[in-house]
């Protein structure tokens, strides 16, 4: 028992204590000033930052002043034989002393005896002693403690309730004591089942102090449990790098119970190694809706990290060597078509088909270019004041004679908004030529309109610029609308398994309307058509400086 | 290999730097219909032997045996001949929009960053005339 006593022994609190000792009578014949003593025994007692050892050595001091007993012996007794805890006899005494037949007799568990008028006879100190307690103050690692105290005078009754206070402080003590060392068992049952999980697993307790640490923990940070054990998760995970994350699950532990997070992040061993792991948070609240426990499960996921970097960068060194040949057999092709004159109707529509199939070749690398360049964050945005309704209508030209060859309207209304906002042309340019392609593409009949309106919250402020593209196409089914957005995903129906495309161009709108703090949406009835949505909000300061 | 292209009197001279045979046959076939004088370098010391004051123009490539484009246009800027010379860097490394190594070839002096797979011939053909004015 140390001073880790404190961390798991919490005695009640100290208005209980008061109650019992309220009982406590001081011997009037002591002359002491009796409030000093029992402010002095409730310090003594409530204080449970004493150690249980210290509080026997004390008491046994104590004990002799406020009562008229003349000594003191704690002990316990167990498989080893009896043990002297403390006492203000000579231990040699004491010990024989406890182990007269008279005391083991009547020193049982879960109980004290009081021999008012008993027949025990003892010598102490070649001394009679005609009146003894012992107490049973309860049992700790399968061992018995008693408290014996010895006086040559009659013991009365009100020492004997001091006596009952001082067992039940201690038998509490004792109990706690019980208590924390099955927690630490449990504790260390824990972390032993926990250790040999190959993922790293963290628990704190209600203030974030890591209370569990295991062995993958270990290994993946380089941080040792001891290091971590009993300090701040915060102040840890500080040395591990990674406190966005960390204060994010903090102010989310305010939500609902039991609340669950995922999240990848990397982080700095103590060996100074970069490592990516991903992590699930659980959050444990008690009923009353307060923090409880957090529980971190971590694995570490660097391999699978570096595979997909070495993916993305064989896509990115493959689309590079794609481009010198597609750059040549386009090029033939176009020469080819520079003197077309020659050719026979036959030939020529070979060749058109030829350009065709090398476009989209063309277009498909491009596309998987911009997508590993998206996931390595490679894109650098160059935002510029732009004027979006002369974007969208220079986006929708480029698009009417691809529209007008498959039999659909496309036009662009909504009134010619001034509105400048800042935005990356070429990469805002793509997002709606990617929203049209995509509406023509699932398109066979009908429309596609397209519309810029401004929206303003009541005050007339934070103006957004929105863009709607709604197509009478083939619509998206329920069940896919979630899908869509994601990197290779392509329609599931089977009429529209002909269309070209790696699935790609949604991916990438999404992405760089986020890049730049837009939001996209989509609706969508099958057999219906569908309606994307795209706010982007417009700079507030410059649009006031516009109206003054 | 120095060809002189063409039969036509021709008074300006572009130098292009690039090693991959087929395009260098597909710029020569379709340059050869033009009024300049195509000159080309099959690596990067190549390109700075032939390179000089009497060159109006040079289409580098970046990947290059030996001293790398960026490498050659550093060399180019620095020679007092050479180095008012304008170069457009014609790869198929990186993207036309914002990318660190069109950056990169700004921050040296090119006063162009093309994507080769961007532009069919004829397209050249008009921004190598639109250079040349």
């Amino acid at each position: 028992m140390s001073s880790e006593d404190r961390r798991f022994v919490r005695l009640p609190t100290l208005p209980s204590w008061e109650k019992l000792l309220s009982r406590l009578y001081i011997l009037p014949e002591v002359a002491f000033d009796q409030k000093a003593l029992r402010l002095e025994l409730l310090g003594l007692i409530s204080n449970d930052s004493i150690t249980l050892d210290q509080l026997y050595t004390r008491l046994c001091v104590f004990l002799p002043k406020i009562t008229n007993c003349e000594g003191v012996i704690i002990w316990s007794t167990g498989q080893s034989g009896t043990k002297i805890i403390s006492t203000n006899l000579s231990s040699k005494e004491a010990l024989r002393c406890v182990e007269t037949r008279a005391i083991i007799k009547i020193a049982r568990p879960d109980h004290y005896y009081f021999n008012k008028n008993s027949p025990i006879t003892l010598q102490i100190n070649r001394k009679p002693i005609n009146h003894c307690h012992v107490l049973s103050l309860g049992e700790l690692d399968s061992r018995q403690y008693y408290l014996l105290s010895f006086s040559g005078r009659a013991i009365s009754g009100e020492i004997s309730r001091v006596f009952e206070v001082v067992r039940q402080v201690l038998n509490l003590r004792l109990k706690n004591s019980q208590l924390k060392q099955n927690y630490q068992q449990q504790g260390a049952t824990i972390t032993n089942l926990t250790g040999q999980l190959g993922e790293g697993m963290v628990m704190t307790d209600s203030e974030l102090r890591i209370t569990l640490w295991n062995q993958s923990m270990q290994k993946l940070t380089g941080i040792r449990t001891s290091q971590a054990i009993n300090h701040q998760f915060e102040q840890v995970f500080h040395r591990v790098g990674q406190l966005d994350w960390l204060r994010t699950l903090v102010e989310d532990t305010k939500s609902q119970v039991p609340m669950h997070q995922f999240a990848d992040f990397e982080i700095l061993t103590q060996d100074g190694d970069r490592r990516w792991v991903s992590s699930l948070v659980t959050i444990y609240k008690n009923r009353s809706g307060s923090f409880e426990q957090a529980v971190l499960v971590t694995r570490d996921i660097s391999h699978k990290k570096s595979l997909e970097q070495k993916k993305n960068e064989f896509i990115s060194i493959a689309t590079h060597e794609l481009r010198t040949p597609l750059t040549a057999i386009k090029g033939y092709l176009s020469l080819l078509e520079r003197k077309s004159d020659n050719l026979t109707e036959k030939q020529k529509s070979y060749l058109s088909q030829a350009t065709k199939a090398s476009n989209r070749l063309g277009g498909l690398a491009e596309d998987l270019l911009r997508v590993t360049q998206i996931d390595q964050d490679r894109i650098q945005f160059k935002p510029q004041n732009i004027h979006l309704f002369s974007l969208l209508k220079k986006v929708v030209r480029d698009f009417k004679p691809k529209a007008i060859t498959k039999g659909l309207t496309l036009s662009l209304t909504g009134s010619n908004l001034r509105d400048k906002v800042r935005l990356d042309q070429v990469r805002t340019e793509q997002i709606f030529a990617n929203l049209i392609d995509n509406a023509i593409k699932y398109s066979n009949q009908g429309t596609i309109k397209v519309w810029l309106e401004i929206n303003e919250d009541n005050q007339g402020l934070n103006p957004q610029l929105i863009v709607n593209i709604r197509d009478t196409g083939i619509g998206i089914d329920s069940r896919n609308i979630e899908e869509i957005f994601e990197k290779f995903h392509r329609s599931h129906r089977p009429e529209q398994s002909r269309e070209q495309g790696a699935g790609l161009g949604l991916y990438i709108a999404k992405s760089f309307v986020e890049k730049q703090n837009g939001t996209i949406t989509v609706k969508s009835r099958a057999g219906k058509g569908t309606h994307f949505t795209v706010t982007f909000l417009v700079e507030q300061t410059k649009r006031r400086r516009k109206n003054e | 290999m120095n060809k002189n292209i063409g039969t036509k009197s021709v008074d300006k001279h572009v130098l292009l730097v690039e090693d991959e045979p087929l395009l260098i046959d597909l710029y020569q076939e379709r340059f050869s219909e033009e009024d300049f004088k195509l000159e080309v370098a099959r690596d990067g010391n190549e390109a700075l032997k032939k390179a000089n004051q009497d060159t109006d123009l040079i289409l580098l490539d970046i990947l290059l045996p030996g001293i790398n484009g960026f490498e050659v246009l550093r060399r180019l800027k620095k020679n007092l001949d050479t180095r008012d010379v304008p170069v457009i860097v014609l790869t198929n490394l990186g993207s036309e929009q914002s990318d660190t190594d069109k950056q990169l070839a700004f921050s040296l002096g090119a006063v162009d960053y093309l994507v080769k797979a961007y532009h069919d011939p004829d397209e050249m053909v008009e921004i190598i005339k639109k250079r040349l004015q």
